[in-house]
C-alpha cells in the first residue's frame, strides 16, 4: 500500500519538517553563545577513544591535502547539485502528471 | 508544453536555493564519518571484505537496471541524489554535536539495498576524494554503515508494514535506515577500540551514546522528508514504481 497523503497534510508535514530544523538552528545559535562548539560526532568519537587511552593511530592520512577552506563551499555545491537534480526529477514527474490528467479530461 | 516546460524547472530551482542557502547558513566544515587512516588496517580491510559482495551484487542489479528496465533510469538518478543531497546537510542536534541524514531510506525502499550499496559508496567515495570527508581507507566501513546496514534495515521495516499503512512504513523505514547507519559506526569503532574497562561491548555503548542520541531528531527529519519525496512518486512515477513491483500498474483495475 504506497502512501497517500493529501495536499493538506504534504503541507502539515512540511511545516512540522521546516519546525524541527529550525528548532535544530535555533538550538544550535542560542548553544554556540555559549561557548559550544558543535563538533562532528567523529571528532568528538576521537576524543573519547583518546579518554579511553585508545591511541589514535592515523597510518594514513589521504591522498595529497585536504581542500581547505573550500571544504566549505564545497558541501554547498554537493547539496545544491542534489536537491537540483532532486527537484528536477519532482518537478519533471509531477508535471507529466498532470498533462496525462489533463490529456484524459480532454478524452 | 510551455506551460508544462516552465513548471518543470522551478522546483528544482527552488528547492537548490533553498538548501543551498540552508547549507550555506550552517557551513562548518567538520567530519561525521569514520575519518581517513582512523581503522587500523585490519579492520579496514575487513570492512572491505564486508562490503564486496553487496557491491558486485549491486553493479549485477544497476546494469540490468539501466539496460532491461530503462524507465526507471529517472528513479535511479533521483534515488542517488537524494542520497547526495541529505548526506552534504550537516546538522546540529540537540547533544551539543553535529550530524547528517544518510538519504539511504528511499533508494533502499524503490530498489532494494545492492543497488543502493552502490549509490551510497558512491557519495562516499566523492566526499573522500574531494572533501576529506570519511576516507579511502575506511571506505568499506563507512560503506558498511551507511550503504549497506542502513539500507538493508529500511528495506526490512518496509516490507514489514507496507500492506498495513504505507505512509508509516517509509517514514519508519528512512528513520531507522539512518539510526542504525551510526549504531554500526559505533559498533565498528567499538571493536577496533575497545574500553579499558568495559571492553568491546563497553566502547560500542559509549560510541552509541554518541552517535545514535545526536542522530535521533535528524533521523526524524530525514524520515519526513523521505515521505514526503515518496509521496511525490507515489502519485507521479506511478509506472515506474510499478516496474518496480511497488504499485499497481496504471489502468489496471
Amino acid at each position: 500500500m504506497l502512501p497517500n497523503i493529501n495536499r493538506r497534510q504534504t503541507v502539515s508535514l512540511l511545516l512540522i519538517l521546516a519546525g524541527l530544523l529550525l528548532f535544530l538552528l535555533l538550538f544550535a545559535a542560542h548553544q554556540e553563545q555559549k561557548g559550544v562548539a558543535f563538533a562532528g560526532t567523529d571528532d568528538l568519537a576521537a576524543a573519547l577513544i583518546k579518554e579511553g587511552g585508545g591511541a589514535e593511530k592515523r597510518w594514513f592520512s589521504g591522498i595529497g591535502e585536504g581542500p581547505g577552506d573550500l571544504e566549505g563551499p564545497l558541501f554547498v555545491l554537493q547539496a545544491a547539485l542534489g536537491a537540483g537534480i532532486v527537484g528536477y526529477c519532482l518537478g519533471y514527474l509531477q508535471a507529466r502528471r498532470q498533462e496525462v490528467e489533463a490529456k484524459h479530461g480532454d478524452n | 508544453m510551455t506551460t508544462g516546460g516552465r513548471k518543470r524547472w522551478w522546483p528544482a530551482l527552488a528547492i537548490a536555493l533553498l538548501l543551498g542557502g540552508g547549507r550555506i547558513a550552517w557551513a562548518r566544515p567538520q567530519t561525521m564519518h569514520i575519518m581517513e587512516g582512523f581503522l587500523p588496517p585490519a579492520w579496514a580491510l575487513f570492512w572491505f571484505a564486508v562490503a564486496l559482495p553487496f557491491w558486485l551484487l549491486g553493479f549485477r542489479k544497476v546494469r540490468h537496471l539501466v539496460q532491461q528496465q530503462p524507465e526507471t533510469r529517472l528513479l535511479l538518478g533521483l534515488t542517488g541524489a537524494f542520497a547526495f543531497l541529505l548526506s552534504a546537510l550537516k546538522l546540529p542536534s540537540i547533544t551539543g554535536s553535529s550530524s547528517h541524514p544518510t538519504g539511504t531510506g528511499l533508494g533502499a525502499v524503490l530498489f532494494g539495498p545492492p543497488v543502493m550499496s552502490v549509490l551510497g559508496t558512491l557519495v562516499l567515495l566523492f566526499q573522500s576524494l574531494f572533501l576529506a570527508h570519511g576516507g579511502l581507507t575506511t571506505l568499506g566501513a563507512n560503506s558498511v554503515s551507511m550503504a549497506i546496514a542502513g539500507p538493508l534495515v529500511a528495506c526490512g521495516v518496509w516490507r514489514l508494514l507496507r500492506h498495513r499503512h504505507g505512509g508509516w512504513a517509509i517514514f519508519l523505514a528512512a528513520t531507522l535506515a539512518s539510526l542504525v547507519t551510526y549504531l554500526v559506526t559505533a559498533l565498528q569503532l567499538g571493536l577496533a577500540y575497545p574500553d579499558p574497562a568495559g571492553g568491546m561491548l563497553g566502547a560500542v555503548a559509549k560510541f552509541a551514546a554518541l552517535f545514535a542520541l545526536t542522530q535521533i531528531p535528524l533521523a526524524l527529519a530525514e524520515g519526513l522528508f523521505t515521505l514526503i519525496v515518496f509521496n511525490s512518486l507515489a502519485s507521479g512515477a506511478t509506472a515506474e514504481l510499478a516496474l518496480l513491483g511497488l504499485g499497481p500498474t496504471p489502468g489496471a483495475e
